[in-house]
């Protein structure tokens, strides 16, 4: 670092500032549901390189800070002052932009008829045309299907609109207006950003300012290194699943190395499963991307916590994601719903980690499930009400020394939960129930957090439910040293009624006046020996109900009396009987019957060869593998009941199969040799 | 109503903080002011109080009888929050909603912290209580507000002093749970029981739980505190009426006080705001950023035409509070932030403070690590003597030597390295104040150089000047007594309160629109005079200012606007839905005329005006003012020979070019090279920048 360590300190607080004023200048002028409750925008200062040199802490969607926007830069070589790029292209923006609503521009910044840095900025625009309002399903299967394509190109020269490329923007939404109205939001807070980047240049001068842009990232890569020297040298193994992929039944796997040399960390993604025909896809390059390293940002800034926010927080991570997976997709595999794809990218990062340093790593989150959804019929008087009923998080996972949080806090979320009050003056429904859900954290010496319970009754008949998306309902958020799993996720309807029906994971279904549906959600792992918990600590949780009698004597090895307090004699008594040693991860029966038949190496193998056929061909092959292997796998799913009777039969064929299509494909690529 | 009961000859007006009480007292004749400082009594805050009013009148010369009226701002209900002090409490809710303070709304701070928690819940659990009974979103009462004899069994073994009542939408409907609050106070005898529609009748249970409960939280602390105050003042003969600040920038009786302590627990740094903009209006400046420095953080609010920036979304102690309150956010470093050199040789300050135990190192408490205050000691800016007019020495020499350590670790030598080191940190302190203040203004669209700072805060002034130039704020302002101006806010606040009602509809000429908003409005109406009437005889002429929550359907946020009692009784909805659409226009550049408007909330602020004293006047001594010594000061650039004054000694006109230093008991105030401050007829000195 060349600048002094006073400057250093008070440009570092300047241009975070700039950042964070552009943002609240979005927030301020913009009126949609994006920017005024989601908080889905984010504005920040780049190099002439396109990495980020100042970005916002406290306002916005501050997972980007990784992003990269060079491949937008180079695409437009010859900008001038007042010219802004538009793009929400995920291919052509080299991953920069990860959907297509994700509307992002590029600005390059003068001051003095010079260009002296580069600002950035996204917003979750409402509409981009495409097949569904929003432009984003699950089940869109090519990018085409999610709206319009903008390339990078120009939506202001020469600090005047574009027409063109206006017209084509408007004709291609179905909130043109709403379009517009954020979009000159984040021209106006570009304007403000400008202008304050101007005034630090004029009273610290133009050298100053770059030279501040190069420090910063190095303090920030010194700190980070710092806090990265925490993870023991050492290569970590880890993969999780998504339970489906939508368009099948069949499991997604996200499978990662991680290798750590004295704070230098490498992220390699190989083993991965192909990319689906689900919009469930990230575009990242293969190289470090933002939604492939977010939970090391929560790694290093818990480690660091004054480490100054921008590309520097990663520059000691590298990244290989192999072309063809879904996380390095080829052009035009569908992305919008990449989101659910990045929670367990995450849970795999958080895996590796607690395999390198099960001392500083919690149990697995929950995660945020996606919104519970209800339809309503038209009346003679109102049109049909669409609403979110509620946005459902879970637990998150035990600590050392510290339980899980019960019910909030899905990291990466900042949306608040909708009041019972105002949902029920927004729709027809009754909440009969919100609470913490019981037994649901994952037991461990610190307990994972509880997930959530809401049950609702419909009062107008032919409601309809969406849910479509919900994970964790088969393979659960998995405990850390010694600690258990947290429950699965549920659904059912009419809950402790004659007419209850579990109803996993939903699509679409449709409920009479006085049905109710009720959606819990996953807890978070447990993190160490649940026989290790301090039985008040127990007693304390069965007596506000989260934990129950039965959980408290076979989790925790606890026995309570009538009264609630701990019979010490008969705790001691269970805690002392023999058991199975606990072991490092705590996975679900589930899992761990899955992993016994589909071994890692296998996967691999099997992910490896895929990749070798046309991307186009991929999937289907995938589907005829895995039916092969399990009929019906790809339509029906897992039936967890004779998979446990059949898992070795299973096992066998995944291995004949397995080398079956080895042979075919050393027979094929001979055959093209030839 | 009489004004005449109002028969002194002078008014107090009360701070109660966590280390100084102020008092300040107003001659009602000449408008005279004599303020006042006594050291805080923490264990018995009413001890101070007394002391503290005795000492008061010592030196204005009066007597106990002839004090007309008590206006009294107090931490103690904020302090009981943020410390877990309050009631051991229960709270009944509807049945399926015992989790509502553990879930909240759903967020943590800090989302990627591996380690967040969340606040521990105000009521535990295995206290929260669920009943039978409910409101459905059409009004309709499912169920019996009955009390069970489990429940009374239960809470009477918990040995709760308060309970607080929250049924799902009691807000539509206040009877069943204001019915189940009666019947649970019956049947516990001594406990408070509050129900939270009676408090706050606002849509969202959360919210309105956390209103009741931390209501009934620090009920019985400030009940029991102002018994004891008012047994103090009558023993020594002061019959004179006592009223309390609150958050809205108001005040309100203690009998009021009593049933609502919540309306008081951010009345604080509400009573500066008020106060500075106060002096604001009067010295005929539009603009102002209210700048309270004090030991541990520092305090900003904007206020513009004499009217402070109202909120009805902060927080108190760890929750979220939706009452409406003078709008206050904390900003950078206070008096007492860290100083630190990190593992990378760069200058930190905070977010650690030494507070006031152990304080900085001059205070010679056990403070080892150099504050933001050490700083000022070591610039000369403060002099070791002069700190709370002598009443505390300062050590210099040990602030040098902890900030020489931090400079040799910055890679300064020389013989100035302390000095360079304190302006360093001030620097940087500096610059983050500034950009704290940017971000606030950002939020609201508004531009720096339109605002004076109003300093105050036993560090404001020493402070204001270096962050109004690095902000490029247009002045700076300081009252004529900074240190005690809270309590100079109490005694100028009139009665207020305000009421809200939750009605949300579409906006349009029906009679489901307009007869039912009159019928609202009425019944607020009522509820806001029986309110006025019990207040008791200080209150002048009352206004009412009618705002509505509004929005386009569908959109996310809503916009307050004005509306005209004249308009609401009228039944004419027009004005409304014009305020609306132009409100939309101005903060997001369109107005859809086509778009249905829908209401959200209707709310008043209720106003009784206390008949005011004529403002304190200055001598007059117009001029440049002379000096009572010179001293030199360390700045940017090194030593400054600058003038130093005393603050009594500047009269209405007095003219103080910068570099200088305004001394006076509780506080010092410094004048940059390059800038120009006049006192103006009210007092106040008005710092601006010279003409070059």
């Amino acid at each position: 670092m060349k600048l002094d360590p006073i400057l250093i300190e008070i440009l570092s607080n300047k241009v975070t500032s700039i950042a964070e004023e552009a943002g609240y200048t979005i927030r301020r002028i913009g009126h949609t549901l994006m920017v005024k409750e989601i908080a889905d925008f984010c504005c920040a200062l780049a190099t002439d390189e396109g990495r980020f040199f100042a970005f916002p802490r406290e306002i916005g969607a501050t997972g980007g800070v990784v992003a990269d926007a060079s491949v937008v830069i180079e695409a437009m070589p010859d900008l001038r002052e007042g010219d802004v790029v538009v793009t929400n292209h995920p291919y052509a923006s080299g991953g920069l932009c990860t959907h297509t609503p994700d509307v992002q521009l590029l600005v390059p910044y003068f001051h003095n008829g010079e260009r002296v840095c580069y600002g950035w900025s996204f917003l979750h625009i409402s509409d981009v045309g495409g097949r569904v309002p929003g432009s984003i399903s699950p089940t869109s299967t090519e990018l085409f299907q999610e709206g319009l394509l903008l390339p990078p190109v120009r939506l202001m020269s020469g600090g005047e609109f574009n027409p063109d490329v206006l017209a084509i923007m408007n004709a291609n939404s179905r909130t043109p207006e709403a379009n517009l109205g954020d979009i000159k939001a984040m021209i106006a807070a570009h304007r403000v950003a400008q202008r304050r980047v101007s005034e630090v240049i004029e009273e610290h001068g133009l050298e100053t300012f770059r030279q501040a842009q190069v420090d910063l990232i190095e303090y920030a890569r010194l700190k980070s290194r710092e806090a990265l020297r925490r993870i023991p040298d050492g290569t970590y193994d880890f993969w999780d699943y998504l339970d489906d992929d939508l368009t099948s039944r069949i499991p997604l796997r996200i499978r990662l190395q991680m290798t750590a040399r004295d704070g230098l960390v490498h992220l390699d993604y190989s083993g991965t499963d192909p990319q689906t025909l689900a919009a469930y896809n990230i575009v990242t390059r293969g190289q470090r991307h933002q939604w492939l390293t977010q939970r090391m940002i929560s790694f290093i800034s818990t480690m660091a916590p004054d480490i100054p926010f921008n590309a520097g927080l990663m520059e000691n991570v590298t990244v290989t994601a192999p072309k063809g997976t879904v996380l390095n997709p080829e052009f035009p595999a569908a992305t919008g719903v990449r989101h659910a794809t990045a929670m367990r990218v995450n849970d795999v990062i958080h895996g590796a980690l607690a395999a390198a340093a099960p001392d500083l790593i919690p149990g697995c989150m929950s995660g945020v499930i996606v919104p519970v959804t209800i339809a309503e019929p038209p009346t003679a008087t109102k049109p049909r009400n669409v609403m979110v009923v509620e946005l459902m998080v879970g637990g998150t996972g035990g600590r050392p020394g510290l339980d899980g949080v019960d019910g909030r806090g899905a990291l990466m979320s900042s949306m608040s939960n909708n009041p019972i009050e105002v949902i029920e003056a927004s729709a027809s429904v009754a909440i009969r129930e919100f609470r913490l859900r019981p037994d649901s954290g994952g037991a461990g010496e610190w307990r994972g957090g509880s997930g959530l319970s809401l049950t609702f009754e419909v009062r107008r008949d032919g409601c309809q439910i969406l849910g479509r998306g919900m994970e964790r309902f088969l393979f659960r958020p998995w405990g850390v040293a010694g600690g258990r799993p947290g429950a699965a996720a549920r659904t059912l309807i009419n809950m402790g009624t004659a007419n209850e029906r579990e109803l996993g994971k939903i699509d679409i279904i449709t409920l009479n006046r006085g049905d109710t549906f009720t959606v819990m959600t996953p807890g978070g792992g447990g993190y160490g020996d649940p026989f290790a918990r301090d039985p008040a600590a127990v007693a304390a949780d069965v007596a506000v109900g989260i934990v129950s009698l039965e959980a408290a004597r076979t989790a925790y090895g606890v026995v309570l009396t009538e009264a609630g307090e701990v019979d010490m004699a008969g705790t001691a008594e269970l805690r002392s009987a023999p058991r199975p040693a606990p072991s490092a991860f705590g996975f679900d029966d589930l899992r761990l019957l899955w992993d016994s038949v589909f071994d890692d190496a296998g996967l691999s193998r099997l992910n490896a060869l895929l990749l070798t056929i046309p991307a186009h061909a991929r999937n289907a092959r995938r589907r005829a593998f895995f039916d092969a292997v399990i009929p019906g796998l790809s339509s029906d799913g897992i039936d967890p009941k004779a998979f446990a009777e059949l898992a070795e039969t299973y096992r066998e064929r995944f291995v004949a199969e397995l080398a079956r299509l080895e042979a075919h494909y050393a027979e094929a690529e001979l055959k093209a040799a030839e | 109503m009489s004004l005449d009961t109002l028969n002194g000859t002078c008014r107090i007006g009360i701070d109660v903080g966590g280390t100084f009480t102020d008092l300040v007292l107003v001659d009602r004749a000449t408008g005279a002011l004599t303020v006042f400082k006594e050291p805080s009594t923490p264990a018995d805050p009413s001890e101070a109080v007394e002391r503290g009013v005795r000492g008061v009148l010592e030196r204005a010369g009066r007597r106990p009888e002839e004090v007309e009226l008590i206006i009294h701002g107090t931490t103690i209900g904020l302090n009981a929050i943020i410390q877990r002090r309050g009631a051991r409490m229960a709270l009944v809710v509807s049945k399926g909603n015992r989790d509502v303070l553990e879930i909240g709304r759903g967020k943590v701070d800090r989302p990627f912290d591996l380690n967040v928690v969340k606040e521990v819940p105000l009521i535990a659990s295995n206290m929260v209580h669920e009943v039978p009974v409910r409101i459905l979103a059409n009004g309709h009462v499912e169920g019996e507000p009955a009390v069970n004899p489990e429940l009374i069994e239960s809470l009477t073994r918990a040995k709760v002093d308060a309970v607080a009542v929250v049924l799902l939408n009691s807000y539509l409907h206040p009877a069943p749970e204001a019915k189940l609050a009666t019947r649970l106070a019956e049947a516990l005898p001594g406990t408070l029981v509050t129900a939270s529609a009676a408090i706050w009748p606002e849509i969202r249970e959360y919210e309105r739980s956390l209103v009741a409960a931390l209501n009934a939280y620090i009920s019985p602390l400030m009940e029991a505190y102002f018994s004891r105050l008012t047994n103090r003042m009558a023993e020594f003969g002061l019959r004179a009426p006592v009223y309390v600040t609150t958050n809205n920038g108001g005040t309100i009786g203690l009998l009021t006080a009593r049933q609502r302590p919540i309306e008081t627990v951010l009345s604080g740094p509400a009573a500066g705001v008020v106060a500075s903009s106060s002096f604001a209006i009067q010295g005929g400046i539009e603009r102002i950023i209210t700048f309270d420095m004090g030991g541990t953080s520092s305090d900003m609010a904007v206020s513009e035409a004499g009217v402070p920036e109202f909120t009805t979304r902060s927080t108190v102690g760890d929750f979220p509070l939706i009452l409406p309150v003078v709008s206050v956010n904390a900003i950078g470093a206070g008096g007492g932030s860290i100083v630190t050199v990190d593992k990378q040789g760069v200058l930190k300050v905070g977010p650690e403070s030494a507070g006031a135990e152990p304080g900085p190192i001059c205070y010679g408490r056990g403070g080892t690590r150099p504050t933001i205050t050490d700083c000022y000691l070591a610039m000369n800016l403060l002099r070791e003597d002069g700190f709370l007019g002598g009443a505390m020495r300062l050590d210099r020499a040990a602030a040098m030597n902890g900030l020489a350590e931090l400079g040799a670790r910055l890679g300064f030598e020389g013989r100035d390295i302390a000095e360079r080191t304190a302006v360093s940190a001030l620097r940087v302190a500096t610059a983050r104040m500034a950009t704290d203040i940017y971000k606030g203004f950002a939020q609201r669209g508004l531009a720096p150089q339109d605002f004076m700072l109003a300093a105050y805060g036993g560090a404001g002034p020493t402070h204001a000047n270096f962050l109004a130039e690095e902000a490029h704020l247009k002045g700076i302002m300081i009252a004529p007594s900074p240190g005690t101006l809270c309590a100079y806010g109490a005694l100028i606040s009139d009665l207020r309160r305000d009421f809200v009602r939750t009605f949300r509809t579409a906006v349009d000429g029906s009679a489901a629109f307009t007869a039912r908003l009159a019928e609202l409005a009425d019944e607020m109406r009522a509820e806001a005079s029986a309110w006025i009437e019990a207040e008791g005889d200080i209150v002048g002429p009352v206004e009412r200012r009618w705002t509505a929550d509004l929005r386009y359907r569908g959109e996310a946020s809503e916009i307050q606007v004005d509306l005209q009692e004249a308009d609401i009784d009228a039944h004419n909805h027009a004005p409304l839905v014009e305020a609306y659409h132009a409100a939309h226009k101005l903060a997001y550049g369109f107005r859809d005329d086509a778009h249905v408007i829908e209401i959200l909330n209707l709310r008043v602020q209720v106003t009784g005006r206390v008949p005011s004293l004529d403002a304190p006047m200055a001598a007059a001594t117009p001029g440049p003012a002379t000096p009572r010594t010179k001293r030199p000061i360390y700045l940017t650039g090194g030593w400054v020979e600058a003038d130093v004054y005393d603050r009594a000694a500047l009269g209405a006109g007095a003219v103080v070019k910068g570099p200088a230093v305004i001394e006076q008991e509780d506080t010092t105030s410094v004048i940059l090279p390059g800038w120009r401050g006049v006192t103006n007829a009210q007092g106040v000195i008005l710092v601006e920048r010279m003409m070059s």
